[in-house]
């Protein structure tokens, strides 16, 4: 591994776990590392490393694989499109790819959605029926604690 | 050159070693010239070859002797698995093997692309697997990548904000 390659991996952030140990990170195309370096390790520390609980952490990880497989599409379609010979044999083939990359994207906003409604519930109600007391209560219940209420 | 070398009566060792260089050199265009009509074909064939064929040895038994290994091109086509012999030489081999793998090194590429992305996937399986857990354990379904169950969430959540209001009362 150079050195480059080391300063790189180490200094932004750590590797991102699901790339395998046997797999070096320099064998990966040039496009690909550069997006690991410049998206998808930021989204894994925002997402996953700095979430504060299982649920966030899990709904993050699950984004940030959909968002990797989206850029290997990303970088698999740019490719097939500079070069006729890796071209998908026919335009069946490249619908099929268009309507999966379609889908991946579909799921990955799914997601993110899931994690930005989920802040504003917390926002809202506080800490979610099932969950610990991790949570800190909400100061104000929604439209304004009445005045008779008991609470923290 | 050799002929003219022990004409001019040139001591018996450089003349060898004139005459090993000068075999060396018939061997070595002779494997250029199979090289390049090997080379010619794989070039012509580039559908064929640009998807499979590789090189392989081979070793034959004479009189109990292991003779080889004996290289060739060894590919298939309608079907039938058909060869291009190479023979002895272990350089041209490489110079082959070489060329092969130029020609499909896209192949190559995109199955080791495939297995990139298979990975992943099956990383973000797991992965979904656990986020179904733990949606599970607030309340939430996960429906293919959609989460449902916020309002029953919401109104548990609202119950459960208004009960010491309700009694207090």
């Amino acid at each position: 591994m150079t050195e480059e390659t080391t300063d790189n991996t180490a200094n932004e952030t750590p590797r991102p776990y699901w790339i395998p140990v046997g797999l070096e990170f320099d064998s990966l195309p040039a496009e690909i590392r550069t997006a690991i370096r410049g998206v998808i390790n930021p989204a894994y520390r925002e997402l996953v490393l700095e979430a504060p609980d299982g649920l966030q952490k899990s709904a993050g990880v699950t984004i940030v694989s959909l968002l990797w497989l989206e850029i290997l599409d990303h970088v698999q379609m740019g490719r097939e499109l500079n070069n006729p010979r890796l071209m998908a044999s026919t335009s069946d083939d490249r619908e099929q790819l268009i309507a999966r990359h379609l889908r991946l994207v579909g799921a990955k906003i799914k997601a993110s959605a899931f994690s930005l409604r989920l802040s504003e519930f917390r926002e809202k109600y506080g800490r979610l029926p099932g969950e610990g007391a991790t949570w800190a209560e909400p100061t104000e219940p929604p439209g304004g604690r009445p005045e008779n209420m008991e609470g923290p | 050159m050799g002929r003219a070398d022990r004409a001019a009566g040139r001591p018996a060792r450089e003349y060898g070693r004139a005459l090993i260089l000068e075999n060396q050199q018939c061997v070595d265009q002779e494997l250029l010239r199979k090289f390049e009509s090997v080379r010619q074909w794989i070039l012509g064939h580039g559908a064929l070859l640009g998807k499979q064929g590789r090189v392989v040895e081979a070793w034959r038994t004479y009189h109990g002797r292991r003779l080889g290994p004996y290289f060739r091109v060894a590919y298939r086509e309608h079907g039938r698995q058909r060869s291009i012999y190479l023979g002895k030489s272990a350089d041209l081999a490489d110079r082959v093997c070489a060329l092969l793998q130029n020609c499909q090194a896209h192949v190559h590429q995109k199955r080791a692309w495939q297995q990139l992305r298979e990975q992943v996937q099956s990383e973000l399986v797991s992965n979904k697997a656990t986020w179904r857990d733990e949606l599970t354990k607030v309340g939430l379904t996960l429906k293919g990548s959609e989460v449902r169950g916020w309002r029953a969430l919401t109104f548990a959540s609202k119950a459960k904000l208004l009960r010491p209001v309700l009694t207090t009362k």
